[in-house]
């Protein structure tokens, strides 16, 4: 009776431990957030923007071992503003977005992590002071959905000029909200645009055709005709004749 | 009356009366020189960082859509005629398929379309100053800077509707019977493409041109010859129908790939076609988040939104980046007052090329009054360009003391509302109390000064406007703070030039 009583209270504290961390962990909803999965140089699932045609100047570089978390790196040789980004749709609820990032380069250098969402931009907070420049950091930012699901761009950012490099992306759901004086970004303010239909911007075939075609050769021959008429008609032997008629 | 044995069509003679629009200019060295000026300041304007942005713009959408179907041999039923997308299409085909490759026809076009502006000033006006005057300010205009950094449909009609207009000017100060021939037939050229490139405003061009090549041959005709003579029917009748033909032709021609690829059998298909885009244009709602009605145009009041990217707001340093149509508002709001003043002297002088400018800037807004569709600020391109002509010609009138004290007030009160409303109420006023007592005092020396110290106001103004604007022209990244500033009307109703969030 003991060995099933002590049987069974292993099972649940097993359980309840195994739920805690899962929830402490969370599904990372970043794809490929630890950067191990792509193809040549370029990791699955990211994309790369430039903010300006200084893209000669700058680089965008995924360095990865096999086996071990990969890291997104910029390097703006000019002034620019260069991102690695990805989309995510999320429901409603709380979700908490953090990354390790480091930067080394000059003052006018701004490496950040956040959201972009219908032309807003959130940028995350440090969440620990870097041990000296050029060093770790982690960084993160809690973000709020409201009712309606929301595509979410997250972005890796370098602003100037300098190098930059950001690893171990995550997001997850949170329990609740943050503490009090964290940076958010609260979505729910945010309206969405209304949608500018515009019509007949898709590549859409004509109706059947149902023409002749020697139609198309016959007015081409009629517009030559005419134009040829108004030619002569202006030449100065005719306009000499027609004045002395 | 025989043609002369010089070649002279009958009853062709300068007049020396008006010869504004009638003679042709002498050509010298120093137009060289003002054209060379202003092709480099055109090629550094339009061409650097064409590829900038790198992403679609605003309706490039349709444009380069376009022209990557006919890459691909696919049917795209667009509203516009296919001049741009063809154009676009084969610079991707040279080039690759980036977005500078999708601007380079625009900016080509833009930088021809300033050398053209000087060409049909000179002609029109004889004056240097006024034509240079005129190409500055189409060279110094956000709107027409971002049409040439963009793959639009606007440059491309209307470079080819300027090119119609030298020609037609061509035309008319020509006195040799095979040069008038030849520019009627450059005239219908200049006229298709001008109609292959955008739906409907074109057909105001076509319009205007073969109104004054009818004016231009029954004036040239000699009086006893004006009723009921043959000759002058004769020659409008040719005109018409080489022009005409010409026109129709280039335009059909243009349309050949559609017959080519299969998308279209016969003519009837495109009739067909032209059906279905009636009954489409007819049926769109007149509401639109940037839709602005024709008569606040002028008073640039809603520019367009092209292209926005917002970054980190939240974070010292971050930067915006933003394309909006704003034109220079102190040459916009200058031909506010321009065009009266014009159209009293073309009336009061009965003077040919000032009315062609007038006639065609009313012309190209009153074709909208009837059209309860959406519209947009860019649609008052066409007019635009015209009225920039007016404004070059009253301020090189200004400049040769041939232009009156309450003209010169007039022009100085337009700018006013750039003062108040760039520089806020208070220095504004200042400005503007400054600028008044400086044309007091050059008033007191002689009339003369006092023209001369309006041009100068107005070419400084619009230098300084057109660099102030510049980074939201070509969508420079600037600060949150730089880019409010530059919007000067932020309200809730139509004068919101800060665009739909």
């Amino acid at each position: 009776m003991n060995r099933r009583l002590f049987a069974t209270t292993l099972v649940i504290v097993s359980l309840g431990l195994w739920l805690s961390v899962c929830a402490l962990a969370g599904d990372n909803l970043v794809r490929n957030g630890d950067l191990t999965e792509g193809s040549g140089d370029t990791p699955g699932d990211w994309r790369t923007t430039s903010q300006s045609e200084l893209k000669a100047g700058s680089s965008f570089l995924w360095q990865h071992q096999p086996g071990s978390p990969g890291e997104l790196r910029l390097i703006n040789r000019k002034p620019d503003i260069t991102d690695w980004s990805q989309t995510v749709e999320l429901s409603s609820g709380w979700y908490f977005l953090t990354g390790e990032l480091k930067a080394a380069g000059g003052r006018d250098e701004l490496a950040t992590m956040g959201i972009h969402v219908l032309g807003h931009a959130f940028g995350s907070a440090p969440l620990e002071t870097a041990a000296g420049r050029g060093q770790w950091s982690r960084a993160g930012l809690y973000i709020k959905i409201g009712a309606e699901r929301r595509n979410v761009q997250i972005i890796c950012q370098l602003q100037g000029r300098g190098d930059a490099s950001f690893r171990h992306i995550r997001l997850v759901a949170a329990a609740g909200g943050p503490p009090l004086g964290t940076p958010q970004a609260d979505l729910t303010t945010i309206r969405q645009k209304p949608i500018e239909v515009f019509h007949g911007a898709q590549p859409s075939a004509f109706s059947p055709p149902q023409g002749r075609p020697w139609s198309i050769v016959a007015v081409l021959l009629a517009l030559m005709g005419i134009t040829l008429w108004g030619w002569i008609a202006l030449a100065p032997r005719a306009l000499k004749q027609s004045n002395r008629s | 009356m025989p043609i002369s044995e010089t070649g002279q069509v009958p009853g062709v003679r300068p007049d020396t009366a008006t010869p504004e629009g009638f003679e042709a200019p002498q050509w010298s060295r120093i137009d060289t020189y003002i054209l060379a000026v202003l092709l480099l300041a055109s090629l550094a304007t339009r061409f650097p960082a064409l590829g900038y942005p790198p992403s679609i713009v605003f309706d490039e959408w349709f444009t380069v859509t376009s022209a990557r179907l006919y890459l691909h041999h696919l049917p795209n039923k667009e509203t516009h005629p296919p001049l741009a997308g063809e154009l676009i299409a084969t610079s991707i085909a040279l080039f690759g398929d980036h977005p500078a490759s999708w601007r380079l026809a625009s900016a080509v076009l833009g930088t021809v379309l300033v050398m053209i502006t000087y060409l049909l000033m000179r002609r029109m006006f004889l004056s240097r100053m006024a034509a240079a005057l005129a190409s500055l300010f189409v060279l110094c205009d956000g709107q027409f800077l971002i049409d040439s950094r963009t793959g639009h449909w606007e440059i491309f009609y209307l470079t080819f509707g300027a090119w119609a207009y030298l020609m037609l000017f061509r035309f008319m100060q020509s006195t040799d019977p095979l040069a008038r021939r030849r520019s009627l037939a450059w005239m219908g050229v200049a006229l298709g493409l001008s109609l292959a490139s955008k739906l409907g405003i074109p057909l105001v061009t076509i319009t205007l041109v073969m109104g004054w090549v009818m004016f231009a041959i029954m004036r040239h005709a000699p009086a006893g010859l004006r009723d009921g003579d043959f000759a002058p029917l004769r020659q409008i009748a040719g005109a018409f129908a080489l022009v005409g033909g010409l026109t129709a032709l280039v335009y059909l021609a243009l349309y050949l790939p559609n017959y080519w690829f299969g998308f279209w059998h016969g003519v009837s298909d495109q009739i067909t076609y032209y059906r279905g885009e009636l009954k489409f244009q007819t049926s769109l709602p007149p509401r639109h988040p940037q839709n602005s009605p024709w008569w606040s145009w002028p008073l640039m009041l809603r520019p367009i939104r092209y292209w926005h990217q917002t970054d980190f707001l939240a974070l010292p340093g971050a930067e915006v980046a933003s394309i909006r149509g704003i034109g220079n508002p102190i040459t916009w709001w200058g031909l506010v007052v321009a065009i009266p003043l014009v159209t009293r002297e073309a009336i009061a002088r009965k003077n040919m090329p000032r009315t062609f400018l007038v006639v065609g800037y009313a012309a190209y807004l009153a074709m909208w009054i009837p059209i309860s569709r959406y519209k947009f600020t860019y649609y008052y391109m066409p007019a635009l360009y015209l009225g920039f002509m007016t404004l070059a010609v009253l301020l090189a009138e200004c400049w040769d003391d041939e232009a009156r004290s309450f003209e010169h007030v007039a022009l100085l009160a337009a700018m006013l509302p750039s003062m108040i409303l760039g520089l806020g109420t208070g220095p504004g006023l200042a400005a503007a109390a400054t600028t008044a007592a400086g044309y007091l005092l050059s008033l007191r020396r002689s009339r003369r000064y006092a023209g001369r110290f309006v041009f100068a106001c107005y070419v400084g103004a619009a230098l300084i406007a057109f660099a102030y604007f510049l980074p939201v022209s070509t969508g420079m990244p600037i600060s949150p703070a730089a880019l409010h500033a530059r919007m000067w009307m932020h309200g809730p109703g139509l004068a919101n030039w800060a665009g739909p969030s």
